[in-house]
């Protein structure tokens, strides 16, 4: 919210520095968020009376003007415009003043005639656009010699504030006033408005019902009559510009002047256009649509409060008037409304319809319900002396039977201090209510405190604690540190696994990447996640834009599109990692997990020169998964070919991996044709691993194994089998026919081409035998090979090579 | 016989003087030393001598043939040791050309800065608890005093996922699934993603925050400043200075808000003569949120207000790692650039 310091001193002293008045406000939780001091170059710019207009006698474009300067001074300045006449209060910039865009007004003689300085126009002062062809015609009691910056109020600071939602009573200059009052000790200064009302009276030219007292405790309205709508006078619009607000004219720019000053929002009806010259404060009733001012038609609910006349609603309460009824050039009696609207209310048709008006913000946040008729004869003031209008006698005031009545909160000091970590006394306690406002009495054990009417937000104890500390400055508070003593899990369960992981492929050479859960729905189809993720994609309602439309269920997409941005600058290897949660919907319920998603493209490893680069392949995915879960210290995981369950994977070049009989994830090369799609080429190996189930296999401890006392004895095993036999089928007939004595066996090699036939490949094994309690002897572990070679021979279709 | 030897050795002098090749030395060597060598030959005629001379031109004849072996070992081995040295320089490396670039991961600064949040908070004795990213609009804002038609609401643009579903927009909700499962003393922090509709380029859909709470009798707004000013000294150093503000929330209150020195500035609010642009020539930065916890949010999970109270603050991590690593813009965080992520 903006507002000016000549503004705020309309209503209390300001008794600090700007700079000592903003560090005030911000540590009483004001945020000051701009300040913006508005100093015009053009300050010697006069006001002065224009005595006679004459023809340049050597130019006929040009006007010779004679003015009367405040000095009474009498000076010729030479003019372009055409606009004014004799009598007409022009502004006059003197020879030695500057102008916006570097111009320097100097004597000057054109065409044979000196000129005295310059007629301004409002632009060429970077005044509000006043729709003039020519220059600037003050109105006719601007007084002739006084300095137009300072009759104009154009010198002046800006403040912008930042105001958190429970300070309704802070959207005003009088409630940031008064908030500079308790903080400084300034009295604070509201002058009545001195209103001269004439016969008739209000009561004779409108009647007022309020049919729905639970969402308007408060309507009260008064009646101009003779209004001449015009441009509102131009100290009034250089304000409302400079606090951000567009002039309109005299009786609009009055309901917006009064609503930022007082805080109450005001509301002008052509009072000829109120059929039956009836107002009903009612529920809309049925649903039905209403044209707002702005010319939306908006569809109202039976629930939503309007103001009605004789015919229908003539305004959506508290929100924004009806086209119906606005202010119109040839509007000459208005009626003027200043109500109180139940805050609830008024959010929720505000929020339903997506209208948010300086008025609905206001009432949403509370508006001092007992300063509606102050605000309206303020108003009605300004009207007056604006547009020429007579004040009907009387306000209106409809007032709920049951007056909305600040609450009587009881306040123990022993209560603030326990919750401040402070020692105050109970009048340290009281002054800084009584700062605010508010009415305090009552004894040493409990304070009685009636919070002021303008601070709604003050309900409870905690709230007057707040306040307390508020005044007092929370830098009053001295620090203390707590003993913390409380159960809990420490860093919890799957912290660390997931430290060790991230550590372990960190070391295998994969970049840490964070990718934002939501994708598109597209993405989602494709990469519906792991194979047994249960359910279907989640779907934001309200998503900010088709690539965010859902939550994503799998870390590639994110991981593909880090692939992309990093192709695109050059990056000859990307290889990275993300750890993030995925999400599913299963009927009402979701699921939500973890997943660890890898990327692997490029050359691997880095080369160096002299070396031939080679692009990554499985086994170097392969590799770093193995070696994330050898930190980890999970038992053996099994690598099987992946059937149809990840389609956006290559069909021959993919995995699954399962612990324990378990799927925890799957591995292989995008899908040739995905990749295309997505105008990426080469090989682009992934994996996805679901990390709620890797961390549940992962050891909590580690045990120690005693070191072998004896050798192991190694005998190799060559086997030349069908080409279509992976090397994990024979491993699983050896171990399911090797003796105890067998320790491992693994594979070391692979070859296909001659002298091995067409068809078929060779696979290689080593396999460790070792006793415990002895050293083996080569006639017992031959006796022992060679069983295990038949055996082998026995089950499986192989033939051994010798 | 003396005279002979004396001859003799200077001419074997000579002739390995000459020799240039271990060719050469070798003939050399059966020239002089040979079953047949000239020196060898003469001391046959040792042999041959009246016995008086025989030990001392023995003596004589020995010591020669010795110096003589002696030198052409010496040759011998100085040829090899030259040899080897040449062989060893043809074998010379350029130690200025590049090192592999051994691939090692980085890790992202917001993980970093989460981790080390993460670490100092539990070093004081909280315990981490985690909550669902799709959260219901209880825990996230009613059982947080923040009805539905509160303008707080205004304070957090929402993704909504079902009519009572939604994104959570902070990670506060994990204080009300704490506290109803546990009594207290509770001492917790929740760290994870919270997600806003922003479109703001200062801001992303998708962030993180640290909650983090202490409940138990006696908990004060002084316990508050106690805590959150050894946490931002540990983060930040222990020159930084805190500031307190005045602010709201519906789920604490008192509320605050916490600015600590400009890290670029020092709070000097002018970097070498310039208006410091990270604080805007405040000296400040906003870091934290905090307060006493609402004795409303008490009563929501079934806690005495008056027999307890509490503090909770909450952390944004992209905060956090822009301002301990000085980076200047929010969507870097997010897009993975490798030329960026290597740098942490």
């Amino acid at each position: 919210m903006k507002l000016t310091l000549n503004w705020l001193r309309d209503f209390v002293e300001l008794v600090l520095p700007v700079d000592e008045l903003c560090d005030a406000l911000v540590m009483a939780g004001i945020e000051v968020e701009g300040l913006d001091e508005h100093r015009p170059i053009w300050s010697p710019v006069e006001i002065v009376e224009l005595v006679a207009v004459e023809k340049h006698p050597n130019a006929d474009r040009l006007r010779l003007c004679t003015v009367r300067r405040g000095s009474a001074e009498i000076v010729r300045v030479v003019c372009g415009a055409s606009n004014m006449q004799a009598g007409d209060r022009v502004a006059l910039a003197p020879p030695g003043t500057d102008l916006p865009g570097a111009r320097r007004i100097e004597r000057a003689t054109i065409r044979g005639q000196v000129s005295e300085g310059m007629l301004c126009a409002s632009r060429e002062l970077d005044l509000p656009e006043d729709g003039v062809d020519g220059i600037m015609i003050l109105p006719p009691d601007a007084p002739a010699g006084r300095r137009l910056v300072d009759y104009l109020g154009a010198a002046d600071t800006v403040l912008d504030l930042a105001i958190t939602p429970n300070r309704g009573d802070c959207l005003s200059v009088l409630g940031i006033a008064r908030e500079i009052a308790a903080l400084t000790g300034a009295k604070l200064h509201v002058a009545p408005a001195p209103l001269h009302e004439q016969d008739p009276p209000t009561g004779s030219a409108i009647r007022v019902n309020v049919d729905a007292p639970d969402l308007c405790p408060r309507y009260a309205a008064r009646v101009a009559r003779g209004v001449r709508v015009a441009p509102s006078p131009p100290w009034m619009q250089t304000r409302l510009v400079m606090v951000g607000m567009r002039p309109i004219s005299n009786v609009v720019d009055v309901t917006n002047y009064v609503m930022l000053e007082r805080g109450q929002p005001l509301h002008a009806f052509d009072l000829a256009r109120i059929a039956d010259a009836r107002i009903v404060a009612r529920r809309a009733g049925s649903r039905q649509s209403f044209v707002t001012l702005d010319g939306v038609a908006r569809e109202l609910l039976p629930d939503d409060l309007v103001i009605a006349d004789g015919r229908g609603p003539v305004a959506l309460a508290g929100i924004m008037g009806g086209a119906n009824s606005e202010i119109r050039p040839d509007t000459t009696d208005i009626l003027l409304e200043s109500a109180y609207f139940t805050p609830s209310g008024i959010r929720r048709t505000a929020r339903r319809l997506g209208l948010v008006s300086d008025s609905s913000y206001r009432f949403e946040r509370g508006v001092d319900p007992t300063a509606t008729v102050a605000a309206l004869d303020r108003a009605a003031e300004l009207i007056a002396a604006t547009s020429g209008g007579m004040i009907a006698s009387g306000a209106i005031d409809k007032q709920a039977a049951r007056r909305l009545r600040p609450a009587s909160i009881r306040v123990r000091p022993a209560r603030v201090n326990a919750l401040l970590g402070t020692t105050l006394t109970a009048a340290e306690i009281e002054r800084p209510l009584r700062a605010l406002g508010a009415i305090v009495s009552g004894g040493r054990s409990a304070l009685r405190v009636i919070a002021p009417s303008h601070r709604s937000d003050l309900q409870n104890e905690v709230d007057l604690i707040e306040e307390v500390a508020r005044l007092s400055g929370y830098d009053a508070i001295a620090a203390a540190m707590p003993a913390i003593v409380a159960a809990g899990p420490g860093r919890g369960p799957h912290r660390e696994p997931e430290e060790r992981l991230r550590h372990a492929l960190r070391a295998a050479g994969f970049d840490e990447m964070i990718t934002l859960a939501m994708i598109s729905a597209e993405d989602n189809r494709v990469f519906p996640g792991l194979p047994d993720l249960p359910g279907e994609a989640v779907a934001l309602q309200n998503a900010p834009s088709s690539d965010a439309a859902e939550l994503r269920r799998s870390l590639f997409p994110g991981l593909l599109q880090a692939l992309d941005v990093n192709r695109r600058h050059g990056e000859p290897l990307v290889a990275g990692y993300a750890i993030g949660r995925v999400y599913a919907r299963h009927g009402e319920r979701y699921h939500e997990g973890d997943a660890l998603g890898m990327i692997l493209a490029g050359e691997w490893p880095p080369a160096v020169i002299g070396e031939m680069p080679r692009p990554a392949t499985f086994a170097d995915l392969k590799g770093a998964v193995a070696l994330a879960f050898e930190r980890l210290g999970l038992g053996p995981a099994r690598w099987e070919s992946l059937e149809s369950e990840a389609p956006y994977l290559h069909p021959g070049k993919a995995a699954r991996i399962t612990i324990a009989g378990v799927l925890c994830g799957v591995a292989g090369a995008l899908h040739p044709d995905v990749a295309t799609a997505r105008g990426l080429d080469g090989d682009i190996w992934l994996a996805e691993l679901d990390m709620v189930r890797v961390v549940q296999y992962c050891p909590r401890r580690v045990v120690f194994r005693p070191l072998p006392r004896f050798p192991a004895v190694l005998r190799d095993l060559a086997v030349v089998v069908d080409g279509s036999i992976q090397a994990q089928q024979i491993l699983d007939a050896i171990s399911e026919v090797a003796p105890p004595l067998v320790e491992e066996v693994r594979v070391f090699d692979q070859y296909t081409g001659a002298p091995i036939p067409q068809g078929k490949k060779s696979i290689a094994y080593s396999i460790s035998y070792r006793a415990a309690d002895r050293t083996l002897t080569d006639e017992e572990v031959n006796a022992l090979h060679e069983d295990l070679v038949a055996r082998l021979v026995g089950r499986v279709p192989v033939e051994v090579r010798q | 016989m003396k005279g002979t030897l004396e001859a003799l050795g200077a001419e074997i002098e000579t002739a390995l003087d000459a020799c240039r090749s271990e060719d050469d030395l070798e003939r050399a060597r059966i020239a002089f030393l040979g079953r047949k060598g000239r020196l060898t030959e003469v001391m046959r005629g040792v042999g041959a001598l009246v016995p008086e001379e025989r030990p001392a031109i023995g003596e004589l004849a020995n010591a020669l043939k010795r110096r003589v072996e002696q030198r052409i070992d010496d040759l011998r081995e100085r040829w090899k040791a030259e040899r080897r040295q040449r062989e060893l320089e043809g074998e010379r490396l350029d130690p200025t050309l590049p090192g592999r670039a051994w691939p090692y991961g980085h890790a992202h600064p917001l993980t970093a800065a989460l981790d080390e949040t993460v670490g100092i908070l539990v070093s004081l004795g909280f315990s981490v608890y985690e909550g669902p990213h799709i959260e219901d609009e209880y825990h996230n804002f009613e059982a947080l005093n923040i009805p539905s038609d509160h303008p707080a609401r205004d304070m957090h643009d929402t993704f909504f996922v079902d009519r009572t579903h939604i994104l959570r927009t902070h990670t506060s909700p994990v204080q009300i699934r704490v506290m109803e499962n546990q009594e207290p003393p509770v001492a917790a922090i929740a760290p994870g993603a919270v997600f806003r509709h922003d479109d703001d380029v200062t801001h992303s859909p998708m962030f993180h925050q640290v909650e983090g709470f202490l409940v138990d009798r006696g908990v004060t707004f002084a316990h508050l400043k106690g805590v959150l000013s050894l946490f931002v000294q540990r983060m930040f150093g222990d020159d930084s200075r805190l500031r307190f503000r005045p602010s709201f929330f519906p789920f604490t209150e008192p509320s605050a808000e916490i600015d600590i020195s400009c890290v670029i500035c020092g709070g000097t609010r002018e970097v070498g003569g310039a208006a410091c642009r990270v604080c805007k020539a405040s000296g400040w930065l906003e870091i934290l949120g905090a307060g006493m916890i609402h004795p409303a949010v008490f009563r929501a999970v079934g806690y005495d207000p008056e027999a307890v109270s509490g503090f909770a603050f909450g952390v944004g991590i992209e905060r956090v790692a822009m301002l301990k690593y000085g980076i200047n813009d929010i969507r870097l965080l997010f897009q993975n650039d490798l030329r960026f992520l290597r740098q942490f």
